[in-house]
């Protein structure tokens, strides 16, 4: 009889304490995988109704709490905070795009232009047909001088869904303004009361070209 | 910067009574302030040239507002102090609308490939000046919201809605049950999207 054998079967009640104390520590420690460097992306089109872009992740349901908590942030204005918590978020979700365009978004508005076209740039590499993207770095290029980018930002915003309507009244007013090409301004300004016809204020502006250009 | 210096000497001038004499020094300062900016555009230096421009731009507005803050003559009755009020806004409009003039020939530098913080201000100004054709600024969709997914519907998209049928409208529901319970409306609504301007 082997009379150690019972004895170093049987568990050692501190020993399996401290095993499982160890896992769970190790579990509850555990970082998520982050998401694949590029996840694949689907761009859906619904004719005259809009679209949806779905990027194929799995999120981690504490990393999407997080980024709902920092656009919760961001929304309230309690921008530094917000933007804090997203780039936390974006530094595990590299292949999403939409924290670093959110990130784009909130360090425009706090004026950081440069750091704002750094993640609109980084959310391009991750999803090239997100025209979100693309609009916001269209303003920023915009508000930076260069005027030719941003008409690029919007014209592939525009390719992505022509009737992205903020691409094409941003485009409208650049074309308008920054560029003096009327006739680009109001063949956009035009398009864009397709897709918003009750807007007074660009019901305006479309007169006042046509009366510039003699019509 | 010598525009700046120029321009503060001559807004530091301000109409008193009696008005001829304030007047005339005004009209002076006005006539000296303009020869000295004009000169900076004549370096041909872009910057220079877009911050001179914006200085003589605001000179004329200085001037239209000079006159139409200036002190009133206090001998005049009621009728005389409104005509002389009319006199006063039509003898300053005009140098408003040359300080637009010249706030517009600045933004012409823009087609040059300039753009600094003169025609940023420049712009500013004629968008306080004349709103309706220069206060336009980019929209932002707002934040996508969504981690992995995000919906765009135009503002004038339809939607689809469910209104209760009434009862006189009922169909046969033996022959027809769905429509007894739904009806697809597709009048345009307003569709939430992150900030965009909406349909009423």
């Amino acid at each position: 009889m082997n009379s150690a054998a019972p004895y170093t079967l049987l568990p050692n009640p501190r020993l399996c304490a401290a095993l499982i104390a160890t896992i769970w520590m190790l579990g509850a420690c555990a970082t998520p995988p982050p998401a694949p460097a590029t996840a694949p992306s689907r761009v859906e089109i619904d004719g005259q109704v809009g679209f949806t872009i779905t990027e194929d992740a799995e999120v981690d349901i504490e990393v999407n709490s997080d980024y709902e908590q920092a656009i919760s942030d961001l929304e309230m204005g309690r921008l530094e905070q917000g933007i804090a918590r997203l780039e936390s978020v974006a530094a595990g979700t590299s292949g999403l795009s939409a924290p670093r365009i959110d990130l784009g978004i909130a360090y425009h508005r706090v004026g950081d232009l440069d750091a704002a076209e750094k993640n609109l740039l980084l959310a391009l590499d991750t999803n090239p047909e997100h025209p979100i993207a693309h609009n916001e770095l269209g303003i920023i290029y915009r508000k930076t001088g260069r005027f030719a980018q941003a008409r690029q930002s919007y014209e592939a915003a525009l390719a992505i869904y022509p009737g992205f309507h903020f691409a094409r009244r941003n485009l409208a007013v650049l074309c308008d303004i920054y560029l003096a090409d009327l006739d680009c301004a109001l063949a956009n300004y035009q398009a864009y009361m397709k897709t918003v016809p009750d807007d007074d204020e660009a019901t305006m502006w479309i007169a006042d070209i046509e009366n510039r250009l003699g019509r | 910067m010598l525009a700046e210096r120029s321009y503060q000497q001559h807004t530091r001038l301000v109409l008193v009574q009696p008005f001829e004499q304030s007047l005339a020094a005004k009209q002076q300062s006005l006539d000296t302030t303009l020869a000295e900016l004009g000169a900076l555009v004549e370096y041909e230096v872009a910057d220079v040239t877009a911050a001179a421009t914006f200085y003589i731009a605001e000179v004329y507005l200085d001037f239209s507002h000079a006159l139409l803050d200036s002190e009133r003559p206090t001998d005049l009755n009621e009728k005389e102090l409104a005509d002389y009020e009319l006199m006063i806004e039509e003898e300053a409009y005009p140098f408003e609308e040359r300080a637009i003039e010249v706030h517009e020939e600045n933004l012409e530098l823009l087609t040059a490939g300039v753009y600094n913080s003169w025609i940023e201000k420049t712009l500013s100004q004629l968008a306080s000046l004349m709103p309706g054709r220069y206060a336009k600024a980019e929209i932002s969709s707002g934040f996508v919201g969504s981690i992995n997914s995000y919906a765009y519907r135009m503002p004038i998209a339809p939607t689809i809605t469910i209104d209760p049928v009434d009862d006189e409208a009922k169909p046969d529901e033996a022959t027809n049950p769905i429509e007894v319970t739904a009806r697809i409306s597709t009048d345009a609504v307003l569709t939430a999207n992150h900030g965009a301007t909406e349909q009423p």
